[in-house]
């Protein structure tokens, strides 16, 4: 069936819609996967799909707004404060949330080794440099959080 | 006569399929027998609505009738060229009728099943899929893959959709709720299942089930 073929994800598709990744260092991590996304991957949850909008998950108290404010409020309930920097700090669990325009778009997490990782959308979860991920397809970081692990 | 046409002449229902390159056509005749109302156009094509008498007033529905489908008027469709019982004109005056009519007109008759949708509506549909699955694959928020062109048109297909749609479901999760909630108006999903998107499609296609879906 012709919609199936996009389930065979492979590296030059993501580095079509990620060209930034072409020059650094990377790789797929999990299978093609639609029941959960990148802010639910940032807070650590893979059984549910995250989103502001009716009808999806979205931390209770936290307004159902699809705005850089309501994607920060979530990360602040669960500890999480501003920073300037996304430098390694080993005492420290870090996420960047990105804009496009801005509108949040995506949301990474800081691994022990420096490197990011990211549920890019409905598909693979990869490891990379944060900047990998910048460009067109979701923007560019707007905020680094971080909280104590 | 197009080929849905036929076979939609040896079994009328509603949710008709009409070519979007088709001339307008204009009201020729109606008939209204019982419960059923029965419209036909100049090109012979028609609309049955079975058991709709029963929710208008009995003392005189013509007028009704004649409001629902004007002379001279297209035959009510949507993006698809799908006729859409959700868009035929009720009176103003009487928004509690208008209100119950719409919501009738979704249920009445049987689910259209896939046998029962032309195999150029079906390639339609799978080109839509293809091309919201690739443009949204890495996209997190419900507005990029709720709001894509291809996704809208999907729903603009109206109740044809809902078959084509559970059957994608069942194959493989998706993010197909949306959809069936505008195109429906229904939502089987219970409050503390939202997110989990396997426990989201069951709910739809045991909803599909209980509606007597085949896919």
């Amino acid at each position: 069936m012709i919609g199936e073929k996009v389930r065979g994800m492979n590296i030059s598709n993501i580095e079509f819609f990620f060209p930034n990744l072409i020059y650094s260092v990377y790789k797929i991590t999990s299978p093609y996967d639609t029941t959960y996304n990148c802010i639910a991957w940032a807070a650590e949850d893979t059984n549910m799909w995250w989103a502001p909008a009716p009808g999806y998950y979205w931390p209770a108290d936290v307004p159902r707004i699809n705005s850089l404010e309501a994607y920060i409020a979530v990360f602040e309930k669960r500890g999480y404060k501003e920073v300037t920097d996304d430098a390694l700090e080993p005492d420290y669990k870090k996420v960047a949330i990105f804009t496009r325009d801005g509108t949040p778009t995506h949301v990474s997490l800081q691994l022990d080794s420096g490197l990011w990782t990211s549920k890019l959308g409905k598909s693979e979860d990869i490891q990379h440099d944060l900047q990998g991920v910048s460009g067109e397809t979701y923007g560019n970081v707007a905020i680094i959080l971080k909280r104590p692990k | 006569m197009n080929e849905l046409m036929k076979q939609y002449k040896a079994k009328p229902k509603y949710g008709l399929g009409y070519s979007s390159l088709e001339k307008p056509q204009n009201r020729r005749e109606q008939y209204i027998q019982g419960n059923t109302v029965m419209v036909t156009y100049d090109d012979g094509s028609f609309i049955k609505i079975e058991k709709i008498g029963s929710l208008l007033p009995k003392s005189d529905p013509v007028p009704l009738y004649e409001s629902l489908f004007p002379k001279n008027q297209k035959i009510p469709k949507n993006n698809a060229g799908i006729f859409n019982p959700l868009e035929l004109r009720v009176p103003e005056s009487n928004p509690e009728l208008s209100a119950s009519l719409q919501a009738a007109c979704t249920i009445i008759g049987s689910p259209i099943q896939e046998s029962e949708i032309s195999d150029s509506l079906k390639e339609e549909f799978e080109a839509l899929v293809y091309r919201w699955k690739k443009d949204t694959q890495f996209s997190s928020t419900m507005i990029d893959i709720a709001m894509h062109p291809a996704y809208q048109q999907i729903i603009g297909m109206g109740p044809c959709a809902i078959v084509l749609i559970l059957k994608k479901l069942s194959s493989e999760l998706d993010h197909w709720f949306w959809a069936l909630n505008a195109i429906t108006r229904e939502d089987p999903v219970p409050e503390e299942s939202h997110g989990n998107i396997k426990a989201m499609a069951q709910a739809w296609l045991d909803w599909g089930k209980s509606k007597g879906y085949e896919y």
